[in-house]
C-alpha cells in the first residue's frame, strides 16, 4: 500500500519528529500457583521519526523511534511449601514453610523500538504496529509478611521445631530482600496509539493519545531452577548446625507464563523537519 | 473343717512392709485358713513406692477376704519417679535435646507440649519427693535447645506432668527424663534401658551404647546374683530379654567411658 501510495503522484512526502512522554500502568499477566499480579506504574521518554505522505486531508506514514523508560509490576501470594531435607546424621526432618502474605515488586529499564502505520486526517491520529522491547536493568524488592513460620518435624520422634536457628528461621530483616535478577526477555510487543493533535503552526503540532501495548508471546526467562520461596539446605556442619536459608523470588519460584500489558496516554511535541530547515 | 490355702503375693515392683514381715520368701505370704474364716490383706508400700492395685482390680490397699477357696492375690506396686527417671531423650548435633515423643507415645503415655518442662540441675539433681527445688527451669515443649552448643553448660532433664491426661498414671503423675550430662566439655554417653518395665520375656533395648569402646553388659536377678553378661563392641543398641521372673533387675554396664546401674522391673502376673 505504501509503494501504491508513494508512486502517486498526486502524495506529498513529509518528515516529522516527534518527543513526547507517556506515562499509565502496566501489568504481566502471569500464570502460576497461587499467583496473582498487580497494576503497577509505568513511564517512557519517546522520540519518534515519522514519514508521511499526505493526500489531501489524509496523512498516512510509517513511525519508527527510539522509547527509553522505565515499568514495574508487582506480585502477590502466600507462601505453603513443604518438601524433606536428611541432616549428616540421616535424620529425615520434615519442613513445612508458611506464610499469609509475599509481595514482589520489580523495576526495570527497558528500550523499545516501534515500527508502526501511521494515520492522521483532520487532527485524528492513529497508529498501529509492533514494538521490540528489550530490558537493560531490573531490579525487584520483595517482602514476606512476619507470620513467616518454618517448621520441621523429626517424624522418627514425634516433636516439630519451629522456627529455631537449628532447624532454619529467619530474622525481620531476611523478610525484606532485593536483588537484581533478570527474569524478563526481550518481548515483542502489539502496540495501538489513538488520540488528537492540535497544529500550532504548519510545522509544528502537539498531540495528545491514548496508547495501549500487549505481548503476545511469553517473554519469560527460564533459568530459575528454584522451586521453593523459602529453601532451608539440609544441616551438613557437626561444628556449627544451623543450616542456610535461602529466600527465592516469587517471580523467579512460582511464574510459569508472563504476558506485559500496558496502557496509559502520551503527550508529545511534533514538528515537520522540512519546514524547520528552511 | 476344710482348710484353704491363701497365697498373698506382692509383685516385686517392691516389696510391701506386711509381706516383708510375715513372709519367709521376700514377697510371699502363704497361709492356710479355716474355711469361712475372715481375713485382711494389706499392702504396704516401701519407701519410694506405692501401692497400684491388686489383679482384680481392686485399688483399696486393705481388704477383708473371707476364706472359701484357695485363692491367690496379687498386689501391683509402682516405683516413685525418681526410679522412672528413663524417659529417652535424644540428642542431635550437641544443640538440641528432645523426648522422644514417638517412643513414648507408643509406650502408651501421651501429653502435650505444654506439659513438659526442661530443668538445667543446680548442684545436686532434684529428687522429685524433695521439698525444696533449685534446679532450673529453661524450657518448655517437646524439645531445648539453647541456640547453642549444650557443651559446658550443665546437664539437663525433662519432666512430664502427666495429671490432666486423665489417665491414671505412676509416679503422681509426673515421669522424668533420662539426666544428659554436659556439664563437661564433651557429652557422657546416656546409656538407657527402653522400657524398664517388662513382661516376663519381653524384649527390652539398651540404648546409647558407643560402638568405638567395648562395653561389658551383667544382668543381675533380685538377689543379686549374676544372670547373664555379654562383651560388646561396634554397636549402639543391645536387646535384652527380661527375666522369666517377676521382680527387679539391674544391668551392670561398663565401659572405659560409661559406668552405671540401670533397674528394670518384671511383672510377675
Amino acid at each position: 500500500m505504501f509503494v501504491l501510495l508513494a508512486s502517486s503522484s498526486m502524495l506529498h512526502a513529509q518528515h516529522w519528529i516527534s518527543t513526547g512522554l507517556r506515562g499509565g500502568a502496566g501489568i504481566n499477566l502471569v500464570k502460576g500457583n497461587s499467583l496473582k499480579s498487580q497494576l503497577e506504574p509505568s513511564g517512557m521518554l519517546d522520540v519518534d521519526y515519522t514519514y508521511y505522505w499526505r493526500l489531501r486531508h489524509l496523512e498516512l506514514g510509517i513511525q519508527t523511534g527510539v522509547l527509553v523508560g522505565y515499568t514495574s509490576g508487582g506480585y502477590l501470594s502466600s507462601i505453603n511449601e513443604s518438601y524433606s531435607n536428611t541432616d549428616y546424621l540421616g535424620n529425615q526432618m520434615d519442613y513445612t514453610i508458611t506464610a499469609s502474605r509475599v509481595f514482589e515488586q520489580t523495576h526495570s529499564v527497558a528500550i523499545e523500538v516501534p515500527v508502526m502505520f501511521a494515520l492522521r486526517w483532520q487532527g485524528l491520529v492513529f497508529n498501529a504496529g509492533v514494538k521490540v522491547q528489550v530490558p537493560v536493568w531490573y531490579s525487584n524488592k520483595q517482602q514476606i509478611s512476619d507470620d513467616l513460620s518454618i517448621a520441621a518435624t523429626y517424624p522418627a520422634y514425634g516433636v516439630t521445631l519451629v522456627n529455631q536457628p537449628i532447624t532454619g528461621c529467619l530474622n525481620a530483616a531476611d523478610l525484606m530482600t532485593s536483588g537484581r535478577q533478570d527474569v524478563a526477555d526481550v518481548s515483542l510487543l502489539l502496540s495501538t496509539e489513538i488520540g488528537y493533535e492540535w497544529t500550532l503552526t504548519p510545522a509544528d503540532r502537539v498531540g495528545l493519545v491514548a496508547y495501549f501495548d500487549g505481548a503476545p508471546y511469553c517473554h519469560m526467562k527460564s533459568s530459575n531452577a528454584a522451586t521453593n520461596i523459602i529453601q532451608v539446605a539440609p544441616i551438613s556442619d557437626a561444628t556449627n548446625p544451623v543450616p542456610t536459608v535461602a529466600v527465592n523470588t516469587l517471580v523467579g519460584t512460582r511464574v510459569q507464563k508472563m504476558n506485559y500489558l500496558a496502557f496509559g496516554v502520551k503527550v508529545y511535541y511534533r514538528f515537520d523537519v522540512q519546514r524547520h530547515m528552511k | 473343717m476344710k482348710r484353704y490355702i491363701i497365697y498373698i503375693i506382692l509383685s516385686t515392683l517392691s516389696l510391701g512392709a506386711a509381706a516383708q514381715a510375715a513372709s519367709p520368701r521376700a514377697g510371699y505370704k502363704t497361709d492356710t485358713l479355716e474355711c469361712g474364716s475372715l481375713f485382711t490383706i494389706k499392702a504396704t508400700p516401701i519407701e519410694g513406692y506405692r501401692f497400684v492395685s491388686w489383679d482384680d482390680g481392686s485399688t483399696d490397699s486393705v481388704r477383708v477376704m473371707d476364706a472359701h477357696e484357695n485363692a491367690v492375690y496379687i498386689a501391683f506396686f509402682a516405683s516413685n519417679c525418681a526410679e522412672w527417671a528413663n524417659w529417652p531423650v535424644i540428642v542431635l548435633y550437641d544443640w538440641l535435646l528432645m523426648l522422644d515423643v514417638k517412643t513414648i507415645n507408643n509406650t502408651g503415655y501421651f501429653f502435650d507440649e505444654k506439659d513438659v518442662t526442661w530443668y538445667r540441675v543446680v548442684g545436686e539433681q532434684d529428687s522429685v519427693a524433695a521439698e525444696i527445688k533449685d534446679d532450673a527451669v529453661v524450657g518448655t515443649g517437646y524439645y531445648l535447645t539453647l541456640e547453642q552448643s549444650f557443651k559446658n553448660t550443665g546437664d539437663y532433664y525433662a519432666e512430664v506432668d502427666l495429671s490432666t491426661s486423665g489417665v491414671a498414671y505412676v509416679c503422681n503423675d509426673v515421669m522424668r527424663s533420662v539426666l544428659v550430662h554436659y556439664a563437661g566439655t564433651e557429652p557422657e554417653h546416656i546409656v538407657q534401658l527402653w522400657p524398664n518395665m517388662a513382661m516376663q520375656g519381653g524384649t527390652m533395648k539398651l540404648v546409647g551404647l558407643d560402638p568405638d569402646e567395648e562395653t561389658q553388659i551383667s544382668v543381675y536377678s533380685t538377689e543379686g546374683h549374676l544372670m547373664e553378661s555379654f562383651t560388646v563392641t561396634g554397636e549402639t543398641t543391645w536387646l535384652l530379654r527380661a527375666g522369666a521372673v517377676g521382680g527387679c533387675y539391674h544391668v551392670h554396664v561398663s565401659s572405659p567411658s560409661v559406668e552405671t546401674v540401670l533397674k528394670y522391673v518384671v511383672y510377675a502376673k
